[in-house]
């Protein structure tokens, strides 16, 4: 059939205009809620690339003034093309190694039982650092093997027939079509909306007429006039094949990875980048490259753990509204509550309604440079903040000796603690003395602080080993043993007073005078902080006790690591907490893996399915009830989930702690669970609080309910306001039995949160990096069950035929038009064109318009895309059993003469 | 007449056979060619060991220069490599010897870093705090000078710090912090 085709529409084939015809001619998929969900384990065939040359733009223009170009900005645009035609081609060179056999797929998941022992064992022992010769020299081992015409991968590894994507080899070479986005626009229609409605089916229409004003060609870097940025969509020919449906992961862990290498060390990248190819070989080039799924499903299978819950929030930086909304974001408060807690605030979240706020930019190129600029931004100012303060609590390791600090803090406070004389009433003193107690009191003290469990897990973290190397500092387990010394030593001077004599009843704290991160967390960040303003006043009096030479000379304060004891207890305390808030979210902005960003950035739901926040096959069961959690990798082997239950005679106002709760009976646990497991685990993230008396509080009601079931939040610490000195007298009983009670007096208060829910809690607990939090009711989960989103939908929009309707309709799709093209068939305004308009598109034909006025007669006129000319072609007309006219052409038909234009 | 010349040539003979005795000024700098590749360019005002071990005794000659693999980044490794200098990285007091100098550039993968290289990504292209920062490690205040690291597997890490030169005189460096006493 094809072989008939005139010589004139071969040309057409290679145009940048059957390339554009080709997109028009990919269906839109638009899903509802329920349908992205499922489509989340799925993996993609379209992709946006999203490339930032702002680090090498960089280098490249100090380049061109140490070579003393003539014209630096011309140079500088020479080498960002060659940049971006190098890491385009490249992808394209993979991505053909791989199609045709030459590159064997490397498994996504190594959980799984897997063939490749070579590359598991590698795996393993490269997951905790970025500088890996082994794994360099394992995928140049394949990589050169890929080169030959018979590749034997025998010697790298037991590659079987599930490692190689395109086996049978039975289609034609299939393509990874790339264009350029210049817009976003309805043509990413599946993006904006849900179901297709007549207006998205007009607005599609009428796209698709000016398609060459959205994309054009990957390589023509004439259209791609930001520099800083560029925008791509890339596309795989394989739209219903089974095999990718499982192999598709593998298929991109196999592209991210040859990338990583390649573009560092293959000849291939050499050649491409020539003569940048020094210069390109040192860019950290994952820190400039996102592979997006364009759409529901992912790039990455989505799993239930840090990595990917982080990775998804990168959504935020797209916003164009981001830098307005800083201040309510997680990742800016000083103890942040990580991501996982976020999505369970938002289960119902909203997901293909323009999430990413592409619409509020004109061009794509302003969008993702929005997002680059905002993401960028933020992940320098939290590695600045990882570097300066891994780098004070060394330096302050190194240089303050514990005995020396006890004993140094035991004088400066000396004279308010222990003198007789009432009359000193030193009020700077008596303040610094509070801040130190409560801001230590908070993060460390044993009985009653919720973060000192979270800080101890800091200590056993080696992910990040590599990177305190890379910048001269001690090991998070030096620093926390180190801070642990300090914590101890100020704990000491704390409990060693009677804090109702130091602070007496006229003594009035000045809350201005905490910490910053102290002020975020117990007040809410209702107040300003002036410590560092204090800091700054205390230097005009004194020589700091740690600072660098520079600062005799200087006089900033930024050269100063602490300027007496009391400051650097303050510094250390500061700087764990400054540690904790980067951690979190390591793995969204510390370089310590070194892999290519691909978050499902449109699909929130990825993560809300593999964490089972949102299960889209729910329907109407008691089921409700339990939830079951998956978790990951890492030595801490999984616990079971843990559901738990308050029974509803318990009394608002009452004191107690929660494991007297559990003694009397009012902690109830599924059955369905091991109670002492599970209670275990609870304990564990509560930790020594779980002893703690404290007032039971229902949030939002003092009056409980009896049918409600109440669900547990969790206990929450507060320490005290200004006037309201020892509001809890606490009561520490020993869990071992001893039954003697400790008072300590304390500043503190403390809550169990009970909520009421309808639904059942469950909760996981935290224990290093590999773990996080979650917790939860699914109250509108319970009500979402009746919401038809949560039942799967799906549908298809051609754009071409969408465009060829609308046309043939005289400018509008009418509404009987709606129930076809959303199912991706078509809709002329009679058969007779619906039989012209699939014979020439079955053959690989589109057109731009159709006269059907005399198919009576036997002759119709078409107009070919991309020809100047008409052409009349013939036709038969006939009628089938229900009376409707058909059409049939002739093969001759195809062979038609094209005037190109 | 005849004495002159024999002054003359016993002063020429005495200075080819102990080169290193008059200071012999030499200089070092970091630059990229017109093939854009890494370079190290070594020049001498008169013969000193440098030239006559590395360049084969003409006047000037180039080094090949290593890259180093994620140096054009922000990532934490480079967001503290700049900082360091003059705060944890310093010249130490003593000149070293231009046959140890020769030694390393010899038998050592190194990669030489000056106050202009194109992996700072931390200043803007046109203030000169890297160069700053960079004097303060020389003890002589030398206007240009170059930091040289021992590299393996194209990785830097300031722990591998080793020489810097200071115009015509060559020290060791050292890693640690530099505090006030």
């Amino acid at each position: 059939m094809k072989a008939l085709f005139g010589l004139s529409l071969v040309l057409l084939f290679s145009t940048p205009l059957y390339a554009n015809s080709n997109r028009l001619n990919t269906n839109l998929n638009f899903t509802n809620r329920a349908q992205c969900a499922l489509d989340s384990k799925k993996p993609t065939t379209s992709i946006l690339v999203l490339l930032s040359n702002m680090d090498v733009g960089r280098s490249l223009y100090r380049l061109g003034k140490i070579r003393n170009e003539r014209d630096i900005s011309e140079f500088t645009k020479l080498g960002l093309n060659k940049y971006r035609y190098t890491v385009l081609s490249l992808i394209d060179i993979i991505h053909n190694k791989i199609i045709t056999n030459k590159l064997p797929l490397l498994n996504s998941d190594l959980t799984l039982e897997t063939n490749l022992v070579n590359y598991k064992n590698i795996s393993e022992k490269c997951s905790q650092s970025t500088d890996c010769p082994e794994l360099d020299d394992y995928l140049a081992g394949i990589w050169s093997e890929s080169s030959k015409a018979k590749p034997n991968f025998t010697n790298q590894d037991r590659f079987t027939n599930e490692n190689f994507l395109n086996v049978e080899m039975k289609s034609k070479t299939k393509k990874l079509n790339c264009s350029y986005l210049k817009k976003f626009t309805p043509l990413e229609a599946h993006l904006f909306g849900t179901k297709p409605t007549v207006d998205i089916l007009e607005q599609i229409a009428k796209a698709s007429s000016e398609v060459n004003d959205y994309y054009s060609e990957c390589h023509d870097y004439k259209t791609q006039e930001s520099l800083k940025v560029s925008t791509y969509e890339m596309s795989l020919d394989i739209e219903d094949s089974k095999r990718f449906s499982s192999l598709g992961f593998d298929y991109w862990n196999t592209m991210k990875i040859y990338f990583s290498w390649a573009f560092r060390n293959s000849p291939e990248a050499t050649q491409l980048a020539y003569p940048f190819d020094e210069i390109f070989s040192s860019v950290l080039i994952e820190d400039s490259l996102f592979m997006v799924p364009n759409g529901c499903k992912s790039l990455v299978s989505p799993k239930c753990d840090p990595a990917t819950i982080n990775q998804n929030s990168v959504r935020l930086f797209a916003k164009h509204d981001f830098k307005q909304q800083v201040d309510a974001l997680d990742f800016f408060r000083p103890i942040p509550d990580g991501a996982a807690s976020k999505i369970l605030e938002d289960q119902f979240t909203v997901v293909n309604q323009d999430i990413l706020n592409f619409a509020q930019f004109e061009t794509a190129d302003a969008w993702t440079d929005n997002f680059r600029q905002n993401f960028s931004e933020t992940r320098l100012t939290m590695r600045k903040k990882f570097v300066s303060s891994v780098n004070n609590m060394t330096l302050i390791g190194k240089n303050l000796k514990q005995g020396q600090l006890k004993a140094s803090l035991a004088e400066y406070f000396d004279v308010i603690i222990n003198s007789k004389n009432k009359a000193l009433d030193n009020i700077s003193l008596k303040s610094e003395l509070y801040y130190l107690c409560a801001e230590s009191t908070f993060l460390s003290s044993e009985e009653l602080s919720y973060l000192r469990p979270k800080v101890e897990n800091l200590g056993k973290l080696t992910f990040t080993d590599q990177a305190t190397n890379s910048i001269n500092s001690s090991t998070l387990n030096e620093i926390i043993d180190n801070y642990k010394e300090i914590a101890t030593s100020v704990n000491e001077l704390c409990g060693s007073f009677d804090q109702s004599v130091v602070f007496e009843p006229d003594f009035v704290v000045d809350r201005s005078g905490f910490n910053r991160w102290y002020i975020d967390t117990v007040f809410e960040g209702k107040i300003p902080s002036m410590a560092s303003l204090n800091r700054k006043e205390k230097l005009t009096t004194k020589k700091p006790l740690i600072a660098y030479q520079l600062y005799s000379k200087s006089k900033d304060i930024k050269d100063v690591i602490c300027i007496d004891s009391v400051d650097c207890a303050r510094v250390a305390i500061q700087s764990i907490v400054d540690i904790y808030g980067v951690i979190i979210y390591s793995d969204l902005f510390l370089d310590i893996k070194r892999e290519i960003n691909s978050p499902s950035m449109l699909n929130p739901y990825a993560e809300r399915t593999a964490c089972k926040v949102y299960d889209p096959w729910f329907k109407t069961k008691a089921s409700l009830f339990a939830f079951a959690t998956d978790f990951t990798q890492g030595a801490i082997s999984s616990v079971a989930p843990a559901v738990v239950y308050g029974n509803f005679d318990l009394q608002a106002g009452r004191v107690v702690s929660f494991n007297q709760l559990v003694k009397e009976g009012k902690i109830i646990v599924d059955p369905k669970y091991e109670k002492k497991k599970v209670l275990a685990t609870v304990a564990l993230d509560l930790g020594a609080m779980s002893n703690i008396p404290c007032s039971v509080s229902v949030t939002k009601s003092n009056k409980l309910d009896p049918s409600k079931i109440l669900g547990f939040r969790g206990l929450t610490i507060r320490t005290c306001k200004e006037k309201e000195k020892n509001v809890v007298n606490v009561e520490v009983n020993n869990e071992l039995g001893e039954s003697q009670s400790k008072y300590t007096n304390g500043c503190l208060q403390c809550s169990l949160d009970f909520e009421h829910v309808t639904s059942a809690v469950s909760s996981v607990i935290p224990y290093g990096r590999t773990a996080f939090f979650m917790a939860r009711a699914v109250i509108r989960l319970y009500k979402g069950l009746k919401d038809p989103v949560n039942i799967p939908r799906s549908w298809n929009v051609n754009p071409y035929l969408t465009k060829v309707a609308y046309d043939s309709h005289g400018g509008k799709i009418p509404n009987d038009c709606v129930r076809k093209l959303v199912n991706g068939k078509s809709c002329m305004k009679n058969s007779c064109e619906d039989s012209i308009v699939n014979a020439y598109r079955s053959n690989g034909y589109f057109l731009d318009s159709i006269n059907s006025d005399d198919t009576w007669k036997g002759v119709a006129n078409v107009k070919i895309k991309g020809c100047k000319n008409f052409n009349k072609i013939k036709v038969s007309s006939s009628r089938d059993q229900d009376g409707n006219e058909t059409c049939n052409l002739s093969n001759k038909n195809l062979n038609l003469k094209c005037e190109t234009l | 007449m005849k004495k002159i010349i024999v002054q003359c040539l016993s002063i020429i003979l005495f200075a080819a056979l102990f080169p290193n005795s008059s200071k012999a000024s030499f200089d070092v700098s970091e630059t990229w060619n017109a093939d854009l590749r890494s370079q190290v360019v070594i020049t001498c005002d008169e013969y000193s060991r440098l030239c006559i071990d590395l360049c084969n005794n003409a006047k000037s000659c180039y080094l090949k220069n290593s890259t180093c693999r994620d140096c054009i980044s922000t990532g934490v490794k480079m967001t503290y490599f700049f900082s360091a200098f003059g705060k944890e990285i310093s010249g130490a007091k003593e000149e070293v010897s231009q046959y140890e100098f020769v030694e390393f550039l010899s038998n050592e993968s190194f990669i030489a870093i000056g106050p202009n290289n194109i992996y700072n990504q931390f200043d803007a292209a046109q203030t000169n705090a890297l160069l700053e920062k960079f004097k303060s490690m020389c003890p002589n205040n030398a206007p240009s000078p170059v930091a040289f690291f021992k590299i393996e597997n194209k990785n830097l890490i300031v722990k591998n710090a080793k020489y810097i030169t200071c115009g015509s005189a060559i020290y060791r460096l050292e890693v640690k912090s530099i505090l006030l006493d």
